[in-house]
């Protein structure tokens, strides 16, 4: 199964509203994934197939070994998740 | 120009090491000088670069960079290559300050202001500034600054006020952490002189053998059955080397006939008598009375551990039973002021009294005692601190003495710590925790307290100090956390705080607690599913996910509930968002204030503190991005350890757009998130998702007329 972290600095505001946004793109396109939430500390414990956050967030975890990093202008935007979450879904499903 | 300043070099290496723009503000604060001496330095910088075909980058509100990173770090390293062979610091003005007059204290004749300012690396007249402020301070404590033309400056003063002012200036400039790190660092070598060395204070102490006054320190405690608190240990070495080194200089201090004939023939004063006259710091040297009494002051005045000894001809019976009855009385009077009754705490009681008398005595003597933690008392406990400096009156009369506020300080932290004891019921238990303290018992108590306070899965809290270190078994303990940096065999975790907890510190504590309970719950989880393969060879299993859950929460047993956090869980957004929390801002404003303006809500209702506040701007301040939940749309929000108290929400619509650097339109609806935990919220936080993905949801928020609307509208798309 696919691992997606989403990843924002307290850990229990923007990456949750990006897993529930993610939670409906993967489901919408007929993956299987298994997203989880974290701040940046948590962040460091995990090795994901998929990383999704801001640049500013991801400057700091940039260490993270992931398959495919996502990076989100708007934290909440189901358009612009789906533009790049898709791709990269395809990419680590090959 | 070919050369650039010796600061404009480092500026260009600290403009190179950033990942993007920085305004002139920050670095003025980075290199402790005004934002217009940076401009200047910046213009130096950008012509020299100029001449070097690279561009000093500037846009307003970012600040300043270079673009061309590999070419300038080439630059750099060719041009300044020498710089790395001659160490060059820029002082802040405190700090030029303390160098000052450590050179001052450390003189016994005339010093040159010129050489003074070579030393800080400041023009001749910034250097006469600062000399003429210091004037102030030493005015203060009866210390004349001569100036003599041609000669330079010295200091004059009574012995009693040098001295005085030695350990003020000691006290200001290493302050209490450093000198126990300084008694920690001697006790086992003789680096002692080496850190005063260090400190500027070249010539100050170099006669004198520390290791000696040490031991001389030691003595005296057993003779006199007591035990000194680390904080006055220190202090009381280096008054006793103060007044050697004096000494052997041919200074003698000069005490009234009066208040030495009430020391002479105490316990104390004999004891202290014979050490010195055995002791090998004074090579047949006899040593004046009032020297003796100087010492035997401030062994009286100093702090206790504690103290085997009930009577002696100093502190008679009857002594001690009015100091009780003082003190039963102060804590009752602060009891009924704070609304909670200390009178019944047994070991508040004894730590009054052993923090009392030596207070009594020391304003009696006129020593004034800082207290480090003066200003975080006040802000973080101010209601008992407020409730202390008002009964301070009983001790004052009785005593015939004034309390300053530092004392009053010391006086918090004893009942601000019976109040935390009595605050920690009903906790959640289950990690053992050993609190390291080097300071007084106050301190540790009340960290403790705090702790306890904090993290409900404390079970155990054990209070050591330095001294005590050795006989401690640290490994049975799932954490040590100390207050000063300690070095434990391999495998003990150790987390270093300050005395009263930031919230940075609180965090990584939870942090590691978070972690160890992961771990716990991982083993559980191991032994249910071992357990259930047990089952499922010999039984039927109606319900499997039931029974797993079922076995997990017999396991763990300790009635966290673990269960699986679900996305409709927690409280509507309609609970959070009412007319109360939103609000329509015609005025237009930054985003500082649009946020403090979005908590006020929350903080009115008691659900955040201002630290929360504070968190939330820090993140503003530096990742800003993840934020932005849509065009237009911020959310500011921190962690929960930053100061909530209850889950909340508030909500501003900006009819003008707050202009920001991270958001080229500008943003118009505010919303501030506060969470208790990560799931009251959760539910809420789906609804907005849902809201948000709403095609130009803000602008149709932000054309609202007043705030009914907008909550129509909101709730119209869920």
């Amino acid at each position: 199964m696919i691992q997606i972290l989403t990843v924002c600095a307290v850990g229990v505001g923007s990456s949750l509203m990006l897993k529930m946004n993610a939670d409906k793109v993967v489901k919408g396109h007929g993956f299987k994934a298994k997203i989880e939430n974290t701040n940046m500390t948590g962040a460091l414990g995990y090795q994901p197939d998929i990383l999704i956050t801001t640049d500013d967030v991801y400057r700091q975890i940039k260490n993270i070994k992931a398959k495919e990093v996502v990076i989100l202008t708007n934290m909440v935007s189901k358009k612009e998740l789906e533009e790049k979450l898709v791709p990269a879904l395809e990419s680590v499903s090959k | 120009m070919n050369v650039l300043k010796e600061r404009a070099q480092l500026i260009v290496q600290f403009l190179l090491e950033q990942e993007g723009p920085i305004t002139v503000g920050r670095i003025a604060k980075h290199f402790h000088v005004s934002p217009r001496t940076v401009r200047y330095d910046l213009d130096d910088i950008e012509y020299w670069l100029r001449q070097r075909e690279i561009v000093l980058k500037k846009a307003p509100h970012k600040g300043v960079w270079i673009e061309e990173v590999v070419r300038a770090n080439d630059l750099l390293e060719n041009v300044f290559s020498t710089r790395a062979d001659q160490p060059y610091r820029f002082y802040s003005k405190e700090e030029r300050q303390k160098i000052i007059l450590g050179q001052l204290f450390d003189s016994t004749d005339y010093v040159v202001v010129e050489e003074l300012a070579n030393l800080v690396n400041v023009s001749k007249s910034t250097c006469y500034k600062d000399v003429s402020e210091l004037e102030e301070w030493l005015k203060e404590r009866n210390i004349e600054l001569q100036k003599v033309p041609n000669k330079g400056i010295r200091l004059q003063a009574k012995e009693r006020d040098w001295r005085r002012g030695l350990i003020d200036y000691l006290d200001s400039s290493l302050g209490d952490k450093q000198i126990i790190e300084l008694l920690n660092v001697t006790r086992s070598d003789s680096s002692r002189l080496k850190f005063l060395l260090d400190n500027q204070l070249k010539t100050l102490f170099s006669s004198i053998d520390f290791m000696v006054v040490e031991e001389l320190i030691f003595q005296i405690q057993k003779a006199l059955d007591i035990e000194f608190v680390d904080a006055a240990f220190a202090g009381l070495m280096i008054h006793i080397g103060i007044a050697i080194d004096r000494l052997q200089n041919g200074e003698v201090i000069e005490m009234p006939e009066d208040r030495l004939a009430n020391l002479v023939g105490s316990d104390e004063f004999e004891v202290i008598q014979q050490l010195l006259e055995d002791s090998p710091i004074l090579k047949e040297q006899a040593v004046p009375a009032a020297e003796i009494g100087y010492i035997t002051i401030h062994v009286l005045a100093a702090k206790l551990r504690k103290t085997n000894k009930i009577e002696g001809t100093w502190k008679t019976r009857d002594r001690d039973a009015k100091m009780m009855d003082v003190i039963r009385e102060y804590v009752g009077k602060v009891s009924l002021e704070i609304g909670v009754d200390l009178t019944t705490d047994p070991s508040l009681m004894e730590s009054m009294l052993l923090h009392v008398k030596p207070l009594i005595r020391r304003l009696e003597f006129g020593l004034r005692n800082r207290n480090p933690l003066l200003k975080e008392l006040q802000m973080n406990y101010p209601v008992i601190f407020q409730a202390c400096s008002k009964w301070a009156k009983l001790f004052n009369e009785a005593y015939r003495i004034s309390l300053d506020e530092h004392e009053v300080g010391f006086l918090t932290m004893h009942l601000g710590s019976a109040i935390e004891r009595r605050v920690q019921k009903d906790r959640k238990k289950g990690f053992s925790v050993a609190v390291v303290c080097s300071s007084g018992i106050g301190t540790s108590k009340m960290l403790s307290s705090r702790l306890a306070y904090e993290f409900k899965e404390i079970e155990l809290l054990d209070e050591f100090s330095v001294l005590e270190m050795n006989e401690v078994d640290f490994v049975q303990y799932d954490l040590v956390i100390s207050t000063i940096p300690l070095e434990l065999e391999a495998g003990i975790k150790v987390i270093e705080v300050s005395p009263l907890l930031k919230s940075s510190e609180i965090e990584a504590i939870q942090r590691f607690l978070t972690a160890q309970d992961e771990h716990r719950f991982q083993s559980v989880n191991a032994k249910v599913s071992e357990i259930f393969q047990i089952i499922q060879q010999h039984c039927q299993i109606n319900n499997m996910d039931q029974l797993i859950q079922d076995l997990g929460q017999a396991i763990s047993n300790s009635g966290r509930s673990r269960a699986v956090k679900t996305e409709n869980s927690g409280l509507d957004l309609w609970d959070f968002l009412t007319r109360h929390t939103i609000k329509i801002e015609r005025v237009k404003t930054d985003m500082e204030n649009a946020v403090r303006q979005t908590a006020k809500p929350l903080l009115v209702e008691g659900k955040i503190e201002e630290g929360y506040v504070d968190a939330m701007l820090k993140l503003v301040d530096t990742m800003p991005k993840h934020m932005v939940l849509c065009k237009g749309f911020f959310m500011p929000h921190a962690a929960p350890q930053d100061g909530v108290n209850e889950t909340g929400m508030s909500l501003t619509i900006y009819k003008k757009a707050i202009q920001t650097d991270f958001e080229e339109d500008g943003i118009h609806a505010v919303l501030v998130v506060a969470a208790e935990d990560d799931s009251k919220h959760m539910k809420a936080l789906q609804q907005l998702v849902d809201i948000l993905n709403h095609p130009n949801i803000v602008d149709q928020l932000t054309e609202c007329s007043d705030e009914k609307e907008v909550l129509r509208t909101l709730k119209r798309i869920v």
